[in-house]
């Protein structure tokens, strides 16, 4: 599910690697370093005709769409006989996740309109556009980071690739493959609209020769143009995370029978989550809690998607199942991973309809839905709800962020109430001594992150 | 809850009447509930703490508001929520607080009393340049968080932390929720005197530089001991924002704003009635530099700029709480200090106690008289704690 599409092409020094050279130069190398520049260039230009929001790219030098510059190029020179791979990784230590670079909300970047307002989109804004600097914008990316480091890969599974960019090099030293490892989220949907059609014939006139990894450009080509036509679907969510591939550093080697394992990284995100019960929290305690947990449409593909991992690229198939099946296996795997929760998933996702219904019809805004969902999911992960309170926690959440996010007459919560009473059949009485108990399980923290609350608040608004 | 976590609760529970000696130390009482000054039982600090209980039962929406918020702020100028209690016998929610004894309130009422008295003492101005600094920290802090206080004169400062922002967090607002119109909450939101000219004027969004124009009002107070705006308030319950007295009161202090100044005060919704009821010659002799040299304060000082520079008409030429604390006012000496009485005799009085049974009727008149802002001193039991609740914004909530 974590394999977007596209981006980035690096020229085999990357893009700033070589510096022009001054005629002093021995005549050979500045033959050789001339070659690089225009390699260079035409990676440039590569790059600039990739559109990332789905919008045709002009080109900057001519302004006509299309792969005018690739015949330019000189014929790739045959070096070694093998196949690199290298990615391009902004984090030193690749471990580490605590500022997800590619989190939605850090950063002040309008997650709606973030990518329409490249500069360099627009001819002649910027006559030689930073590529990374565009696609960085494009994707709703890092901030503020300094340099980012090459790494050549022999062996993806060494690598921890989240967050960062991977390009496929054939032994021509030509582009098969690139794509970036983004972690799900709703905010990726319109950022990775791809419209990949002014580099396709660039990409096969580059690829001749070579023809297997030119099959499976077309397969990420394929899913970016249709990603682009429907705008707010992604494909992401039914190819494997890279990173399952990556287990700890230090645990040397993995190997490929335990990474083929569907929704691996879930297993680890799962643990990440799981706050043992717990009445007082410890000042330092962490309360992690990933408002797209619940929501990962992973969930439904419950066992039945097969996950094949190749040297150099990993691929998905999921077959067709009946959907009773598909709601039975998601709980069976959702049991899982959250042995501690004693609801079904399903029924999770249905008490969250009933509280978005019930909060439509007392007219309270997507917000305080989206706040009755972070209540609700942090009680759900902790595993305080069961059979017999779940209607009554669900009310008491929606209850709470309405007092908090909704200027409300007395009448109006009196409304709510009786409201919330009929929808879930429960008693006001019970709702409102529970009130307090919710209150303390929650830690009295009801104003949240915007990093919390967006996530569902996107869903909400998205799903009209 | 499931059952297991509801027993560890009820283990863990502790009872406010078990852990805090407050009873007979009422200091404070009104439609917000009631604040005692505390003591703990196990005597394990000799601290005080203010102990407040909040009015009705159950978690009423400025309950939760105010719970939910007070958790958030962690600031030395701003109030530090210790505790919650609440009781599931009687439902009730208490709220443990550190004790303030003095606050801004009661310091500024004790100057007005004593100019009233024709005894007048002034503030030290080294404790009015650390008062000032002090809130314009606390107000920086919130201002950056996106929580608008709403009334600045509920204040409390006390030695050397402290301002209290608790009073009406009930009902401060996170910006961050979509702005509704004011009026649709509550019609009274600042008291008159320290409203600014823009809300007078049919405003209908709280912003930032509402609260920098009282904090404004309250510097001018504390260098002077009157309220700069003072004036007569006949019905203070109108919904009618448009205060013809009051802005009477400011354009005869700062006179009436040039068109440079302001232009967009055309787009007021009261302009209207601006035109209608004023002329600009009434105040033509007015000017904030003559008002301020009646109190000896010079037009060319520091404190004077930055004064100017508060009370500024335009609510987007004001200068923000950030811009404020650079001010050349603080680098000068005397250096503002974290305790504001830094070398000054304290002539305060203390909180003095209320009697438990006290008749809701004469607390609810003293109130009002100090809500009404007659000017007069009414002595140290209208001094509420902190924790006081400004009774509209009260009113409008559950």
């Amino acid at each position: 599910m974590n394999l977007a599409i596209l981006c980035e092409f690096k020229g085999p020094c990357g893009p700033r690697g070589c510096p022009r050279t001054n005629s002093a130069k021995p005549h050979k190398e500045h033959l050789r370093k001339s070659r690089d520049s225009r390699r260079r260039q035409a990676a440039l230009l590569f790059l600039t005709n990739i559109s990332l929001d789905g919008r045709p790219v002009y080109d900057l030098s001519n302004g006509i769409v299309g792969p005018r510059e690739a015949e330019s190029l000189p014929p790739p020179a045959f070096i070694q006989g093998s196949c690199d791979v290298f990615t391009e990784d902004g984090r030193t230590d690749s471990l580490s996740v605590q500022a997800p670079p590619l989190s939605p909300t850090s950063g002040p970047l309008n997650p709606f309109s973030g990518s329409s307002k490249s500069p360099s989109q627009f001819p002649g804004s910027n006559p030689v556009p930073d590529p990374r600097q565009r696609t960085r914008n494009l994707s709703g990316s890092p901030g503020p980071k300094v340099s980012k480091k090459v790494h050549f890969i022999k062996n993806m599974r060494q690598y921890d690739t989240r967050g960062s960019r991977v390009v496929l090099i054939c032994a021509k030293r030509s582009l098969c493959a690139a794509f970036s490892v983004l972690p799900y989220g709703e905010s990726y949907h319109i950022s990775i609209a791809v419209c990949f059609k002014a580099s396709l014939c660039k990409v096969q006139y580059r690829v001749t020769g070579c023809v297997f990894y030119a099959m499976h450009m077309f397969v990420f080509i394929l899913i970016a143009l249709e990603c682009f036509a429907l705008q707010t679907v992604s494909y992401a969510r039914f190819l494997l995370p890279t990173n399952a591939l990556v287990r700890q550093k230090s645990s040397g080697p993995p190997d490929i029978c335990t990474a083929q394992m569907p929704v691996s990284r879930n297993r680890i995100n799962g643990q990440k989550n799981f706050t043992p019960s717990r009445i007082n929290s410890a000042a330092g305690q962490d309360t992690y809690y990933d408002p797209n947990l619940l929501s990962d449409p992973q969930w439904p593909c419950g066992k039945h998607k097969r996950v094949l991992i190749f040297a150099s690229y990993v691929t998905t198939v999921i077959e067709y199942v009946k959907p009773s099946d598909l709601k039975k296996d998601m709980n069976e795997t959702f049991k899982e991973k959250f042995p501690h929760i004693k609801l079904t998933l399903s029924k999770i996702r249905s008490l969250k309809r009933e509280m978005r219904t019930v909060s439509e019809e007392c007219g309270l805004q997507p917000v305080t839905v989206a706040m009755a969902y972070v209540y609700f999911e942090k009680l759900v992960l902790q595993g305080r709800l069961n059979k017999h309170n779940r209607k009554l926690v669900s009310a008491a959440c929606v209850l709470l962020a309405a007092k908090i996010s909704s200027d409300l007459k007395k009448q109006e919560v009196k409304q709510l109430i009786d409201r919330l009473e009929e929808r879930f059949r429960i008693n006001s009485k019970e709702l409102i001594s529970l009130e307090f108990t919710v209150l303390v399980a929650l830690e009295m923290a009801l104003y949240l992150p915007d990093s919390k609350v967006m996530p569902h608040y996107r869903r909400l608004v998205q799903q009209g | 809850m499931d059952h297991d976590f509801k027993t560890r609760l009820a283990a863990e529970r502790e009872r406010v009447e078990d852990l805090f000696e407050y009873e007979g130390c009422k200091v404070g009482r009104g439609t917000y509930g009631h604040v005692y000054k505390a003591k703990r039982k196990d005597g394990k600090d000799e601290k005080e703490y203010a102990l407040k209980q909040i009015e009705g039962t159950g978690i009423s929406m400025s309950a939760c508001r105010e719970i939910a918020l007070l958790r958030e702020l962690k600031h030395p100028n701003v109030i530090t929520l210790q505790k919650v209690f609440l009781s599931h016998s009687d439902r009730k929610v208490w709220l443990l607080f550190d004790y303030a004894e003095h606050d801004l309130w009661h310091i500024i009422k004790f100057h007005r009393a004593s100019k009233a008295n024709k005894k007048p003492m002034q503030l030290p101005r080294g404790m009015v340049k650390s008062l000032l600094y002090q809130i314009l920290d606390g107000i920086h802090y919130l201002h950056a968080n996106w929580v608008l206080h709403r009334d600045l004169v509920k204040w409390a400062v006390y030695g050397f932390l402290c301002l209290c922002v608790s009073a009406d967090m009930g009902f401060a607002r996170l910006f961050n929720s979509p702005l509704k119109p004011l009026a649709d909450l509550d019609p009274v939101v600042v008291t008159f005197w320290y409203r600014a000219p823009e809300l007078l004027l049919g405003a209908r969004h709280y912003t930032k530089a509402i609260d920098i124009w009282a904090i404004g009002c309250i510097f001018a107070e504390l260098l002077t001991s009157e309220p700069i705006f003072h004036c007569r308030q006949e019905d203070i319950k109108t919904s009618n924002p448009f205060h013809h007295d009051q802005l009477d009161r400011i354009f005869s202090v700062m006179g009436f704003p040039a068109d440079k100044d302001w232009e967009d005060i055309r787009k007021m919704p009261e302009y209207p009635t601006l035109q209608k009821d004023f002329r600009r010659t009434t105040y033509a002799n007015s000017s904030l530099i003559k008002y301020m040299e009646k109190h000896k304060v010079k037009p060319d000082s520091k404190v004077f700029l930055l004064l100017q520079k508060l009370l500024t008409m335009d609510p987007t030429k004001r200068i923000t709480s950030e811009q404020a604390l650079q001010d050349p006012y603080f680098l000068e000496d005397p250096l503002p200090t974290s305790d504001v009485f830094a070398g000054c005799q304290i002539p305060y009085p203390k909180r003095e106690f209320l009697s438990e049974d006290e008749p809701e009727e004469k607390t609810e008149k003293v109130t009002m008289s100090y809500r009404h802002g007659l000017g007069s001193y009414k002595g140290p039991d209208l001094q509420k704690f902190a924790c006081t609740k400004n009774m509209h914004t009260q009113k409008s909530c559950i």
